[in-house]
């Protein structure tokens, strides 16, 4: 798991997402594993508590929100509305595998593709369905691949060669365009009361850097925020937000950022978070 | 650069290894330096490929810095400052020097850190750790604890006892008084042994946490007590 190092500790992560929670009073948002392994590891929580002694310098109350604590990882009771819409998508899946079974019947061929040494290049990711996002809880936002974390602190006795660093060009292929958002970047596809005041498009953001999201007007519509890197994948999705946004710390890279309403697409921006210098 | 930007963290986190007695105050500046070395020979690599933007940058940066204060400390192998009751004691009617002041300044923050942790009956905690300190209960306390434990209580069974002072009442009296209108709020029948026991627990466990792993200060019950009095004094105010 992504929070814990190899011994089965938290790591840096873990007991930074832990602390955030402690000073935020947000200990309700955590993940459930973390609160589990607190409880019953000594170590861990003595390591937490001595971490939030020792950020009591820093003013939380400028760091805008939480990418995790604030962005739907806490997992809403089921009411009975939620039961409905729980049963609605199970009925929509099976319709659909019912469909797709029926498809295979009839063309056998169809889904040969993967299985015949076919080197076509990997479409990306299509976008999900704008209903499904509004409509659904909110997403776990995770910016990062499932490799697993090294640890800051173990033992620095790699050879200098076999160390993690990301090779420049490596950390170049964060920055490069995705095309079918870049072809919708600054276009306004409704002008009549939303005006976009920040950031200007292509802003660079230094590592670190609050990115703060500004727009005039749409008071009386609720407005959803979204936010994808370079390779389509959605990072952050914000409903009823309000202006001005602030998002927390991004990892570096480019990002595309759309506002919506729930009837509209607003606006498509696009923005840079540098890397670390 | 973010090693710029982020030295007062490295400059507070250095501060708070020498008000617990890891480092000399002599030293803070080489200490400094020497961590600011540390992360421009790679550990900035290292936060560069492991921050995956999951959580403040400010708190996962403290902590890079922390394990490393960590790891000096252990390479030099000095004892920390113990706090002891005579510390807390003197405090209690005096002023200290700034060192000592901010000491007990960190033992407040570890302190509240375990009791946010309480995620589970904290309201209930906190409350009998007023009484444990013999602070008074006032109605402010009794609304938080029945918003928190989403039951109706009727303010007039708790017993006026604890609106004023009660310092001469010993843990048994004090719980064999409250325990009725614990009992009530709850809708349970535990007597006040069972409420003695259960908060004994509470308290170790914070004894244990504040001691820390390897022991870092020598908490008992009798100078919890007097830090939770300084505590709810602080929160008070």
């Amino acid at each position: 798991m992504k929070h814990f190092d190899h011994n089965g500790h938290l790591n840096t992560e873990g007991l930074a997402l832990y602390v955030d929670a402690l000073k935020l009073d947000k200990t309700d948002k955590l993940p459930d594993h973390i609160v589990e392994h607190i409880d019953n590891c000594k170590q861990c929580h003595v390591q937490a508590i001595e971490m939030y002694a020792s950020v009591s310098a820093i003013d939380y109350s400028n760091l805008g929100d939480h990418p995790v604590l604030d962005h739907g990882q806490n997992k809403p009771k089921p009411t009975s509305r939620n039961w409905l819409w729980l049963f609605a998508i199970l009925l929509a899946v099976t319709v659909l595998w019912v469909v797709n079974q029926n498809k295979g019947e009839e063309s056998p061929s169809a889904n040969n593709n993967e299985h015949d040494g076919n080197t076509e290049a990997v479409q990306p990711k299509e976008e999900m369905p704008r209903d499904s996002i509004i409509t659904s809880p909110p997403i776990d936002i995770d910016l990062k691949d499932e490799e697993p974390l090294q640890e800051e602190t173990a033992p620095d006795n790699q050879p200098e060669n076999n160390r993690t660093t990301k090779a420049p060009e490596l950390i170049a292929m964060d920055f490069t365009p995705f095309d079918e958002l870049e072809n919708q970047v600054g276009e306004v596809f409704r002008s009549d009361d939303i005006e976009i005041i920040s950031p200007p498009l292509e802003t660079r953001f230094a590592f670190g850097k609050i990115v703060n999201l500004v727009w005039e007007g749409g008071s009386d519509d609720t407005i959803t925020i979204k936010i994808f890197d370079n390779k389509n994948n959605l990072v952050l999705l914000r409903n009823s937000a309000v202006s001005p946004y602030r998002i927390g710390e991004l990892k570096h890279g480019l990002y595309y950022w759309k506002l919506e309403t729930e009837d509209d697409l607003i606006h498509v921006g696009k923005f840079f978070v540098d890397p670390i210098k | 650069m973010l090693v710029e930007r982020y030295q007062y963290i490295i400059g507070a986190t250095v501060s708070r290894f020498i008000t617990r007695g890891f480092f000399d105050a002599s030293e803070k500046n080489e200490i400094i330096q020497a961590i600011n070395l540390q992360l421009l020979e790679g550990k900035m690599d290292k936060i560069r490929d492991n921050f995956n933007g999951s959580v403040y940058l400010s708190t996962y940066f403290s902590k890079v810095v922390y394990n490393s204060c960590l790891e000096m400390v252990r390479s030099r192998s000095r004892k920390p400052t113990m706090v002891s009751d005579e510390l807390l004691e003197f405090k209690k009617g005096n002023d200290l020097e700034i060192e000592k002041s901010m000491l007990i300044a960190d033992e407040f923050m570890r302190l509240e850190a375990i009791l946010k942790g309480f995620r589970r009956r904290n309201a209930k905690l906190l409350f009998c750790l007023k009484l444990y300190a013999r602070k008074l209960i006032t109605s402010d306390d009794l609304n938080e604890l029945s918003s928190a434990e989403g039951m109706s209580m009727n303010v007039k069974d708790f017993p006026n006892t604890f609106s004023n002072d009660y310092d001469n009442l010993n843990d048994k009296e004090v719980y064999g008084l409250i325990v009725p209108f614990i009992n009530k709020m709850e809708n349970k029948n535990a007597d006040a042994d069972s409420l003695r026991k259960w908060l004994n627990m509470q308290i170790d466990k914070i004894i244990d946490l504040l001691n820390g792993e390897p022991p870092t200060s020598s908490y008992q019950r009798n100078t919890l007590r007097i830090l939770l009095d300084f505590y709810f004094n602080q929160k008070k105010s």
